[in-house]
């Protein structure tokens, strides 16, 4: 091992074990690198969570066809006309036919309404999602957890798990959405995503309860697979009159999801880097007392033939030991406190949409990453100014 | 030399530590004054009044109530006058690029909440020249880049034509600015003659009614009554004022207001650590110094007021320049953000720069007025 080498692991053993002297002022930028940390694990876990939850919502096996040269559920309007020339069409389209040869297909339509939740009697608006008999079967994941779904032309619903719970729907319960009162049949599950916060019902029921009769907002297909998605985009392209939109449920999610997590993020990192020059500038700080608090040492080793290079790393060690304790705290802290955190937004269709904060690998790295980045400039400044300290310091030596 | 001099001479000893001081403090009081305008500014509910009701369907805020509740709204004695708006969302150009539509009736916007929108006679003049006519808010126009006598196509996203279509084209009459920075006025009204006519569905219905109650009206008591006529009609009513209904309405987007004193409560708390261990050392180092001062025969409420003092600079000189810089991105931050850095939060922080100074400096002040004369003089 050369000299410098060793002379610098004497110096970072020196100031680790001399930490106890300074343990206040120590203690605190571990903790201020944690709430740093903190914040920002935060508001990614936030994005992230959104968009986990809409990503799991949508499935690259199911299509989406929409009207009216619009890329979202909410504006779009499927004549009529157009699903008797789907129906009518006899080719290949890509979508899954029922053993009679016809077109499986749910014509779609979402209202959002309020309901009233139980613990505080605040009213939140709901998406009721208005279907086909064959709705539930073309979306992929959904298992009923409860009893059944809606029957054709009853004023019942199916509500997801997550709202069962929340809003505490029990089957066989009534509930007043609009003007008219339904009947909880059913309980289903999605897998915790974005479904979850939705209530299903039949599209009669819903077009003659919210007076909007004969319209359509969308029609939901099964896929044969995931690449035949071109040839019912190409199929469609044939229907003139009205401009239709074919997408996968996955790609019309996504969509959506991007913007609000690029919001939270717009948001979360100017913040957290705010803070993170706070942070910095306290661990300048606690790094200038601990080398004004060690000058004599320093200066000493110095006089005794130690490198500049070792004064140097023995404090800029301390100082990313100290921060990447504080990423470590920060980082357990945020872990602990939101994930599984429930949270809910307006998401697509102004209804509501309740996800979970997601702590996730990539989350943690990136705001471990900026602690360890605090102690690494922090740090730095004080320990060059560890190598320029005159020797006769050492003189001053007081007994 | 003053005292002041000294507190000063002080705080300066050494510049790089007092610097990075007020750095952090600048830094969680630019935080403050970004969240406390962003709360107070027109994306909260500063902006929204207590007074005025808001009757809406219970069904929710997208259900329609019929025109004819207007009637049995405004025989109410203790009802000053009565308004109605139907809610048009729709967007310019691209789908990004949302607006919000009010259709009203201008005369009677006027008389509920003429002021609250800085409408005048003038402007309901205006908009009154052609049916297709809009008065727009301030932001909106500033956004956009509109200017009086333009015609702008909105593309409605769930208001569709009888004629099929979803674009709805607009003149613009006038500009309205709200009676104050605070007031939202990112959207434009419309006249509701004209919407109703054009629209394929939910003819003859409003989304909400507007009422002022008459001076001296509860309004608590009084959006009770209101929703107690339509209990057992086709519609029941929710009337809330719209401070209420606006808090309501956010809230669903997310807990603005527990995120923002979360983030300022740990900027805060990290900030209090620092300085409180750096003043600390600070005046650990000067052990000596305050043992001289005492000889001298400085008072124990003088050393304690000249470490106070000191604190006091660093955060008055760091916290005035957190506070300019929040101004300053309030003014360079666009329409859209509504901020707003009102005097209220500029007073607010202000006792918060003394308190939490007094707070931070009282540590320290107590080490110095503790330590016997002849231990200090020891240190050297």
């Amino acid at each position: 091992m050369s000299t410098h080498s060793r002379q610098a692991l004497v110096m970072i053993r020196t100031n680790l074990s001399s930490l106890p002297r300074r343990f206040a002022i120590s203690a605190s930028m571990i903790l201020s690198v944690a709430l740093v940390v903190c914040v920002l694990a935060g508001f990614l876990s936030m994005a992230r969570g959104f968009e986990t939850a809409l990503t799991a919502a949508g499935s690259p096996s199911v299509a989406v066809i929409l009207g009216g040269g619009t890329n979202q559920e909410m504006g779009s309007d499927v004549p009529a006309a157009v699903i008797r020339t789907l129906d009518a069409m006899t080719g290949d389209l890509g979508a899954l036919r029922d053993a009679g040869g016809k077109l499986i297909l749910s014509r779609e339509i979402v209202v959002p309404v309020d309901v009233k939740q139980v613990a505080d009697g605040t009213a939140r608006t709901l998406g009721l999602h208005g279907m086909d008999a064959a709705g539930p079967s073309i979306r992929e994941g959904i298992s009923l957890s409860a009893r059944r779904v809606f029957a054709p032309g009853a004023r019942e619903i199916a509500v997801g798990d997550r709202l069962a719970s929340e809003f505490g729907l029990r089957v066989g319960d009534m509930v007043r959405l609009g003007a008219v009162d339904w009947t909880v049949v059913g309980h289903f599950s999605a897998r915790g995503s974005a479904s979850e916060s939705e209530i299903w019902a039949d599209l009669d029921a819903v077009r003659a309860a919210f007076d909007r009769q004969g319209q359509i907002q969308s029609l939901k297909l099964r896929l044969v697979d995931p690449t035949t998605l071109e040839r019912l985009q190409d199929k469609i392209a044939t229907i003139t009159g009205t401009p239709l939109v074919a997408l996968s449920e996955a790609d019309l999610y996504a969509a959506q999801s991007g913007r609000t997590a690029s919001l939270i993020r717009l948001f979360g990192w100017p913040l957290a880097l705010l803070m993170a020059v706070g942070a910095t500038a306290g661990a300048l700080n606690t790094m200038m007392s601990s080398v004004a608090d060690r000058t004599v040492e320093i200066a000493t080793v110095r006089a005794l033939g130690f490198s500049r290079l070792s004064a140097f790393l023995g404090t800029w060690v301390e100082a990313m030991v100290l921060a990447g304790a504080g990423a470590l705290l920060g980082l357990f802290a945020s872990w602990l406190i939101f994930n599984g955190w429930q949270a809910s937004t307006i998401g697509a269709n102004n209804a509501r949409m309740a996800f979970q904060l997601a702590v996730t690998p990539d989350v943690l790295l990136t705001s471990g990453l900026l602690g360890v980045a605090i102690g690494l400039l922090g740090g730095a400044l004080p320990a060059i100014a560890a190598t320029r300290l005159p020797l006769t310091a050492a003189l001053r030596a007081r007994g | 030399m003053t005292f002041f001099d000294l507190a000063r001479k002080n705080a300066w000893r050494k510049p790089l530590r007092t610097v990075l001081l007020m750095v952090s403090i600048a830094v969680a009081f630019l935080i403050y004054g970004l969240t406390a305008s962003f709360l107070n500014g027109t994306q909260g509910t500063a902006g929204a009044s207590d007074d005025i009701l808001g009757v809406t369907s219970a069904g929710g805020r997208t259900q329609p109530l019929p025109m004819a509740g207007m009637a049995r709204i405004a025989a109410d004695p203790d009802v000053a006058a009565v308004g109605y708006v139907t809610r048009l969302r729709g967007f310019v150009d691209v789908e990004k690029n949302i607006v919000a539509i009010n259709a009203a009736d201008p005369d009677r916007l006027l008389a509920v909440n003429g002021k609250g929108l800085g409408l005048t006679p003038a402007l309901v003049v205006a908009i009154g020249h052609a049916r297709d006519r809009v008065l727009v808010g301030r932001a909106l126009v500033q956004a956009q880049g509109w200017g009086v006598g333009q015609r702008v196509t909105v593309t409605a996203f769930d208001t569709p034509r009888e004629d099929g279509g979803r674009d709805w084209s607009f003149e613009i009459a006038g500009i309205f600015e709200g009676e104050n920075a605070a007031t939202d006025t990112y959207f434009m009204i419309a006249r509701y003659d004209y919407v109703n006519a054009a629209r394929a569905r939910a003819k003859d219905t409003v989304d909400a009614f507007i009422v002022q109650p008459r001076a001296g009206t509860a309004p608590g008591e009084l959006a009770a009554r209101l929703d107690s006529l339509f209990t057992n009609s086709a519609t029941p009513t929710r009337t809330q004022s719209e401070r209420q209904f606006l808090e309501a309405f956010l809230r669903q987007y997310a807990d603005v207001g527990l995120i923002m004193n979360l983030v300022v409560g740990a900027a805060f708390v990290t900030l209090l650590m620092i300085v409180v261990n750096t003043m600390v050392i600070a005046v650990r180092e000067r052990t000596f110094e305050i043992g001289v001062l005492k000889t001298l025969g400085f008072s124990r409420l003088g050393i304690t007021a000249l470490i106070l003092g000191e604190t006091l600079f660093v955060f008055a000189v760091g916290g005035g320049l957190g506070l300019a810089l929040a101004k300053l991105a309030t003014i360079l931050a666009g329409p859209e953000l509504g901020l707003v850095f009102s005097a209220p939060v500029f007073v607010k922080g202000l006792v918060i720069i003394v308190t939490v100074s007094l707070a931070t400096g009282a540590l320290p002040a107590f080490n110095a007025v503790r330590t016997p004369i002849i231990k200090a003089f020891r240190t050297r």
